[in-house]
């Protein structure tokens, strides 16, 4: 057996351990800006497809649905699901701002979704950082709205004279860190286990690879995916929560 | 993955203008997605729970109001078990009283009653004892009488029979007293 027959690690790298993000079609507006159709956007595309098909399934069968007799089935499923939410959410943000309770659920099923999409070997959306910013800086802008609208005077009292006027720089900066901080965590979990699962599948010897990264899958997609939008979401809900109650 | 017709790729993180435009289309999704869940999931099932806590509500309301009235009823009630438990007490008071007052009034007449009749008894023994009295007299005086005239119309003259006569008077009548003495 020659030297010749064992392929080097970087050619392993090169060859299935391509993390860029793919661009399937682009779109120039102007000299300077130009609309990408990249890989995260048609898995986006992809998974609503699959959100807002479970939500025309439900607005069809929510129409026979009696709120008066026992739920069953999908109905059970459903109102469990909302319901539990509702009591979720009340407990980690206020009640001022539950009226953003739905934006944050569906921010929550995407985010899932997003993120165990992996076990079916698509690129979760969530993997790329240009997924998880625009979500974290909308928490940003909620935060700033929620603290705006229900106590102005104290929001900003809050960023610009606490403990004293010396602190507001500090404060800002730590306003500004957390759609960083959020975006980043989320981006850096997923991505990593996508990164462990794909040098599990390069490395790995061929036979193995339809037993072996079952189990890993398990964890990086379903746990950790689940536990990661799990502590997105606390987390927006409780800035926003806290932003807006005295 | 996916069919190209010339590779090209975007880096995982680029800090440069293009990435913040690709960030755009991005957020547009999720507020797409995010309006369509609202819009056919969320809502609805809002709906139909909002709908069933209010029915909930509801009967809850129903129940307390029930429970109020309920609760007014016994009230009333025991107010009127307590008036004519008050009533029958006041009834039993008068009753007794009444009746005390009948007992003593017939007491009374009965008292009066017996007197009366012990009194008249009394009158109609003395009446009757004295009748007794003068008929036992009467009888005495007629039989000695008769015994002395046959006696006499067989013995004695007519002075004899005179002074018999005066001296069995005079007995008789000593007799006489001393059978009142003894009655009295």
């Amino acid at each position: 057996m020659g030297n010749e027959t064992i392929q080097p690690i970087e050619a392993v790298a090169e060859e299935s351990l391509n993390f860029n993000i793919d661009v399937f079609a682009s779109f120039r507006i102007t000299e300077n800006i130009e609309i990408l159709i990249t890989e995260t956007t048609v898995n986006t595309w992809i998974i609503m497809g699959l959100l807002v098909l479970l939500g025309i399934i439900v607005r069809i069968k929510s129409n026979k649905w009696d709120p008066l007799k026992k739920p069953t089935g999908l109905q059970n499923v459903i109102e469990l699901a909302i319901e539990a939410w509702e009591k979720f959410f009340r407990s980690n943000s206020s009640d001022r701002v539950i009226y953003l309770a739905p934006w944050f659920f569906s921010l929550f099923a995407f985010l899932f979704v997003s993120n165990i999409i992996g076990i079916t070997g698509l690129r979760p959306p969530t993997a790329d950082w240009g997924m998880t910013f625009p979500l974290a800086f909308s928490t940003f802008l909620l935060i700033i709205f929620a603290g705006m609208r229900h106590r102005p005077k104290a929001y900003l009292k809050s960023i610009f004279l606490e403990p004293f006027f010396l602190f507001a720089p500090l404060n800002i900066i730590g306003e500004l860190a957390r759609p960083i901080s959020l975006s980043f965590r989320m981006f850096g979990n997923v991505l990593g286990g996508m990164i462990l699962l794909s040098l599990l599948y390069g490395l790995a010897p061929y036979v193995s690879r339809f037993i072996l990264p079952a189990p890993i899958h398990m964890y990086f997609d379903l746990v950790a995916g689940a536990l990661q939008a799990v502590i997105f979401v606390v987390l927006s809900i409780t800035f926003v929560g806290v932003a807006a109650e005295d | 993955m996916y069919m190209l017709e010339s590779y090209r790729y975007r880096p995982l993180i680029d800090m440069d203008f293009q990435m913040f435009v690709d960030m755009f289309p991005n957020l547009l999704n999720f507020v797409l997605v995010a309006a369509l869940l609202t819009y056919l999931l969320y809502k609805p099932v809002k709906k139909i729970l909002q709908a069933r806590a209010d029915r909930v509500e509801g009967d809850m309301k129903d129940a307390a109001l029930s429970k109020a009235t309920a609760e007014e009823l016994k009230t009333q009630y025991e107010q009127k078990v307590r008036d004519i438990e008050t009533e029958r007490a006041a009834i039993l008071d008068e009753a007794r009283k009444l009746a005390n007052e009948n007992r003593e009034r017939i007491l009374e007449t009965a008292k009066a009653e017996a007197a009366d009749v012990k009194s008249r008894a009394e009158r109609d023994i003395a009446t009757e004892k004295e009748q007794i009295k003068g008929a036992v007299h009467q009888a005495i005086i007629d039989i000695s009488a008769d015994m002395a005239a046959k006696l006499i119309s067989a013995t004695i003259d007519k002075t004899a029979h005179e002074k018999l006569f005066s001296e069995a008077m005079t007995e008789l009548e000593a007799t006489t007293f001393k059978v009142e003495s003894a009655t009295a």
